[in-house]
């Protein structure tokens, strides 16, 4: 059975050992970046389909963190921008072409107490539909709340783009299903665990650029 | 005047011998023995004893002196009164009788009769498959050794039923149809092989059973994801008596819904039905 943990990175960043051929040079627009013929390790990277800002509310989102070479690092990041939930966990389900990028596995951001997290999470899988499912969680008695920016970091999810001379949209799958992707939170008055779906304009995923 | 002198033959023959007892001394690997002892006769023209063995109890309604032509007899001294009783077939039930006999041949009935069933160590090899779920049934497991008697019983542990044992086969083979409970608990265990007679053996860890992956789809939606996993954080953690316990959530059914259940769950998560 494959190890569904959450995975580190080393300290030292490993660096992209594949040899692939010169892609040609295009010109994508204003956002996406200059390409050269260097080929797919140098122009490798994601583009969020949105930035995490308050006074958005209620948003998880993904979000470029490092990027050398083919190794992509992105934050699965979460807004609550009144900071007014007590968060237990976040569960979520993104699509993506694993053709395009191979998922290496995800390790805790800096929103949940190390100490906290209840053992196994942040976990991790890819699934048989090209999607990838985790958790990460603290437990239905304890929580936290975003913080003062009302921007903070869950998960980091890292990928090695693979493909080349094509993209892989990556998104939020089942967000109005409790069994994908949600946030948890404790009801302050009563203590039970309670889920809150992603809803619409609740969630934006990105793109893997591979050139 | 000379008086007549009787000269008549002593025809009498002695009360039955009594307090046959079967002593320790089970069988062995290379020599099946059964160890007798009884009460000593206190007749003056005491010769000795005979000790009396046979598969058919229906040998000690006859006369000993019938009886004698179908069982297998060993005589001993008058001072003795234990007797060993070696080769005899494991897994067969003996009966021992003891008469006495005194000095003009007459000879006593039987003893209380006694039985036995000799039994042999078996050793425990292998077992296969060794690995079933909870909720397994009717499933075959064959276990091989050494010294299985006709008649072995087979046992792997608690909520495992052995619904029957198959020792027609190769000698040093037993395949036995068991079935395992949906709550079994999930673990390792020995697994004992006992002969006829009660000599037996195990192997410890020899057979494990394992969670049925379909319990950690706690929702039954076919799938083991967040939902399930939403679930389950309501029992975690609770013990067997608590409130929020709930076998549904503990997987390895040991009374915990502990960190070992989580390591289970997040073994199988994202899978999809059906489950392995």
């Amino acid at each position: 059975m494959p190890d569904r943990s959450g995975l580190r990175l080393p300290a030292a960043i490993l660096l992209a050992l594949l040899l692939l051929p010169a892609a040609p040079a295009c010109n994508t627009g204003d956002e996406e970046p200059e390409l050269s013929t260097a080929g797919l390790t140098a122009n490798s990277r994601f583009v969020a389909d949105a930035t995490p800002d308050c006074p958005r509310a209620d948003v998880l989102s993904l979000q470029l963190d490092s990027n050398v070479g083919s190794l992509v690092s992105l934050s699965l990041t979460l807004t609550n921008c009144a900071s007014d939930l007590d968060v237990s966990g976040v569960a979520f389900e993104i699509s993506y072409d694993p053709s395009v990028i191979d998922f290496l596995g995800c390790e805790a951001g800096g929103l949940f107490p190390q100490a906290q997290l209840i053992p196994g999470t942040p976990a991790c899988t890819e699934t048989a539909g090209n999607t990838i499912l985790g958790t990460i969680a603290i437990g239905s008695q304890q929580s936290v709340k975003v913080g003062g920016t009302g921007i903070a970091e869950v998960m980091k999810l890292n990928f090695n783009i693979i493909g080349q001379g094509v993209d892989s949209q990556t998104d939020f799958v089942g967000t109005d299903n409790l069994a994908s992707s949600g946030i948890w939170f404790t009801d302050p008055q009563t203590g039970v665990p309670q889920i809150q779906g992603l809803g619409a304009g609740g969630y934006a995923g990105g793109r893997f650029l591979s050139r | 005047m000379r008086r007549a002198i009787s000269t008549f033959a002593d025809r009498t023959a002695f009360l039955a011998v009594v307090g046959l007892l079967l002593a320790g001394g089970w069988g062995t690997a290379s020599a099946q023995v059964v160890n007798l002892q009884w009460n000593a006769n206190g007749e003056l023209d005491l010769a000795g004893y005979r000790v009396y063995y046979d598969t058919d109890p229906n040998t000690f309604n006859l006369a000993p002196v019938d009886a004698a032509l179908v069982a297998g007899t060993i005589d001993v001294g008058k001072t003795t009164t234990t007797q060993s009783v070696n080769g005899l077939s494991t897994g067969v039930t003996w009966y021992f009788g003891v008469t006495a006999l005194d000095l003009s041949g007459n000879e006593s009935g039987f003893s209380n009769i006694e039985s036995a069933t000799p039994s042999i160590t078996p050793t425990v090899r292998s077992v296969s498959p060794s690995v079933l779920e909870q909720g397994d049934s009717n499933r075959n497991v064959t276990i091989t050794g050494d010294n299985f008697s006709v008649g072995s019983t087979v046992d792997l542990g608690p909520d495992v039923t052995v619904n029957s044992v198959d020792d027609s086969g190769a000698p040093g083979t037993l395949v036995a149809n068991v079935s395992v409970a949906l709550l079994a608990r999930a673990n390792s265990r020995s697994v004992t092989v006992t002969n006829p007679g009660g000599a037996m053996a195990s192997k410890a860890n020899a057979f494990r059973v394992e969670v049925d992956v379909s319990r950690v789809d706690v929702d039954n939606s076919g799938r083991i994801d967040n939902a399930d996993f939403l679930e389950f954080l309501v029992s975690y953690p609770s013990s067997s008596g608590s409130g929020t316990y709930t076998t549904d959530h503990d997987f390895d059914v040991d009374g915990m819904v502990d960190g070992a259940d989580l390591a289970i769950f997040f073994t199988y998560f994202g899978l999809n039905a059906p489950f392995p």
